[in-house]
């Protein structure tokens, strides 16, 4: 569906790239997954990918066709959610999703079932501005689907939410997945990644150290940890180590010799620890 | 169609939210206002006054001389016309003798109102009459012609200035706080992804600020000279002058990722606009260099659809000048603005 070869950008035109020699591939249909700290270059992507951001060096091609200036047939098919909430402030909610709407030349959904959709229908008559910041987001999102994009690009869909709010977010993403939706999801939240995506792509410094599913990445990468509680100097610590780092070994014999135990569980390595290890970065740096 | 119906029913809704809309709506009321009940039909500042008399008279009438004792001599007619040139507050009276009858000219510069030259006329013809020793052969008047604005009442000859102002001007503050809206809440990105063209952006923007053009317009003119067909043709040069100023006004902004940066460019250029508009106020400074900005057309042409002189080719003529200009200037920002989408 989606291939991208070797992509380059530099906002300063010169050797300092954004985005870095990027390459991936998207199946049509899948959840693929960006996942990287802040400033990894995952926005820079997107927008590259969704016609804002100029192409300077690399290819993408979308269904066999070189996109290298989109045309009106290829801003028709994608849907747009952006990290920050970009609506008319002074429009109301509603308001806001019919201007938009209006732009396609493709059908478009009723603008007050996808309020709906994301819990929005009794706002939708108030002004953008009296929205609350998660009430935005949740505009945004509904905005980008209104032209039932067959591509869908979501810029940190949940960052912000409410734990219920997030889940009827995430419900959603996986109903259009199931519809025959193929979508670009950027992201630093792991849960989110995890979750949703098929594959998972880590970024940092503009450059893709691994793609794989999340599931494959644990078998791979997959060992197991130990979360050991014990008391030290009458406070209580919490360590989490790993089972086959040398290290971490040697600091679990270290504890268990000398203090006193209170807890101790075996659990799986969280996508964000493979990200570690595999990038020597963490996520919310 | 539908699309740019969409984006023109947004900018309204948007743009008569925006705080510089009211001041954009008030603007002509008050403008209005004041050139009703604010300032005068006519100025009152100190007139010069120029004789020149033939040495016969000077020796036979001491008392005419007498009488003119705070003008200013000089020796001759064409001395007169070289001084009112440069003082546009001033007018001339030469004393010509032959035969025996005295005959006076009286030289006006040409915007003065006919009440203003009656009460001249009369008074020279009673100076002239004050000895009846001598025959008067009543009084002549010419004008020096250097301009002719006749008899408009001063406060309605500020009226194509306001105008001017109003498209022009204001147009081009108004378009950048709604492009810079545009640009912080970043719903231009929004924009950027749908299948909408930059250009239909632009020009719904464009067309909002025609109407705003239109409306302020009418009201200036319907609280001063009146709506009449001169109306249909102002409206008809505004198209244009309207398609400059907005230009403008994008294009500056395309160049700046905050609205504090482009409105030092925006007054700077709305200042060097505004300058033939005191060309217009004080003839005697009319610099050719003044005459190349869009804005000098801009108000001649008005002025001559709201006063007709005869002179229609003013507004064909400007009309071409804000044409050329305007849609230049359109381009360069769609060109800009395809750009600089995402920059800051
Ligand atoms: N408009 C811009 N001009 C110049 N540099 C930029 C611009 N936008 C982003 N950058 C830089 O490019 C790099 C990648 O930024 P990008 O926004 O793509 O990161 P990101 O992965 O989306 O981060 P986040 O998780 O914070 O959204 C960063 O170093 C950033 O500072
Ligand atoms: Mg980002």
């Amino acid at each position: 569906m989606i291939q991208v070869n070797q992509l380059y950008h530099s906002y300063k035109h010169n050797k300092d790239y954004a985005v870095n020699n990027v390459s991936f591939e998207i199946q049509e249909g899948e959840i693929f997954g960006f996942l990287g700290p802040s400033g990894a270059g995952k926005s820079t992507t997107q927008n590259i990918l969704t016609g804002l951001l100029p192409m300077q060096k690399g290819t993408i091609n979308v269904n066999g066709l070189d996109i290298k200036k989109p045309n009106r047939d290829y801003f028709n098919t994608i849907g747009v959610s952006f990290e920050r909430a970009n609506v008319y402030k002074k429009l109301t909610g509603i308001q806001n999703l019919e201007f938009h709407a209006k732009m396609y030349d493709v059908e478009t959904d009723d603008p007050m079932k996808l309020l709906e959709k994301v819990d929005l229908a009794d706002a939708g008559g108030k002004k953008a501005s009296d929205f609350s910041k998660g009430m935005l987001q949740r505009l945004v999102f509904a905005r980008s689907m209104i032209n039932k994009p067959k591509i869908w690009f979501l810029d940190e869909p949940t960052s912000g939410l409410d734990p219920a709010t997030a889940s009827r977010i995430k419900a959603i993403i996986t109903e259009k997945q199931k519809k025959g939706t193929t979508i670009f999801l950027t992201t630093h939240n792991m849960y989110i990644a995890d979750e949703l995506c098929d594959r998972v792509a880590f970024i940092v410094d503009g450059k893709i150290s691994l793609i794989d599913s999340p599931r494959n990445l644990k078998i791979k990468y997959g060992e197991r940890f130990i979360t050991v509680e014990y008391i030290k100097k009458g406070n209580l610590m919490t360590e989490r180590l790993s089972i086959v780092e040398q290290k971490d070994k040697a600091k679990l014999n270290h504890i268990v010799n000398n203090y006193d135990i209170q807890t101790m569980h075996t659990n799986e390595a969280t996508l964000e620890e493979i990200f570690i290890k595999v990038t020597g970065r963490g996520l919310l740096e | 169609m539908k699309r740019f119906f969409a984006l023109f029913k947004r900018d309204m809704l948007v743009g008569s939210k925006n705080y510089f809309f009211i001041i954009v709506m008030l603007t002509p009321i008050l403008l209005g206002l004041l050139v009703r009940f604010v300032i005068p039909e006519e100025t009152s500042t100190q007139v010069q006054v120029l004789i020149a008399m033939d040495e016969q008279i000077k020796e036979e009438r001491s008392d005419l001389l007498h009488l003119y004792d705070g003008a200013n001599q000089l020796d001759s007619k064409s001395a007169i016309q070289e001084a009112m040139k440069k003082d546009v507050n001033s007018y001339g009276i030469v004393f010509t003798k032959d035969n025996e009858s005295i005959h006076a000219e009286v030289i006006f510069q040409g915007y003065e109102s006919q009440k203003q030259r009656n009460l001249v006329l009369q008074s020279v013809e009673m100076m002239l009459n004050s000895d009846q020793v001598m025959q008067v052969d009543g009084v002549k008047t010419t004008e020096l012609g250097q301009y002719s604005k006749t008899t408009i009442p001063f406060n309605l000859q500020l009226v194509p200035i306001f105008i001017v102002m109003e498209p022009a001007l204001l147009g081009l503050f108004l378009i950048a706080t709604m492009i810079f809206s545009e640009k912080e809440e970043k719903t231009i990105l929004a924009y950027g992804v749908s299948p909408g063209k930059i250009t239909e952006f632009l020009l719904s923007k464009v067309l909002f600020m025609f109407l705003l053009g239109v409306l302020g317009t009418f009201v200036i003119m319907a609280l001063t000279v009146g709506i009449g067909t001169s109306f249909l043709k102002v409206v008809g040069i505004l198209v244009f002058a309207n398609l400059f100023g907005a230009s403008l006004g994008l294009l500056i902004s395309s160049f700046f990722d905050s609205i504090s940066k482009a409105m030092i460019w925006v007054v700077v250029a709305s200042m060097v606009l505004s300058f033939p508009l005191v060309a217009f106020m004080i003839p005697t400074f009319a610099p050719a260099w003044l005459k190349i900005m869009p804005t000098y057309p801009m108000l001649y042409s008005i002025n001559e659809a709201i006063f007709p002189s005869g002179n229609s080719t003013i507004i064909g003529s400007s009309i071409l000048i804000l044409a050329v200009s305007g849609l230049l200037l359109f381009i360069l920002s769609v060109v800009s603005y395809k750009k600089t989408l995402v920059r800051g």
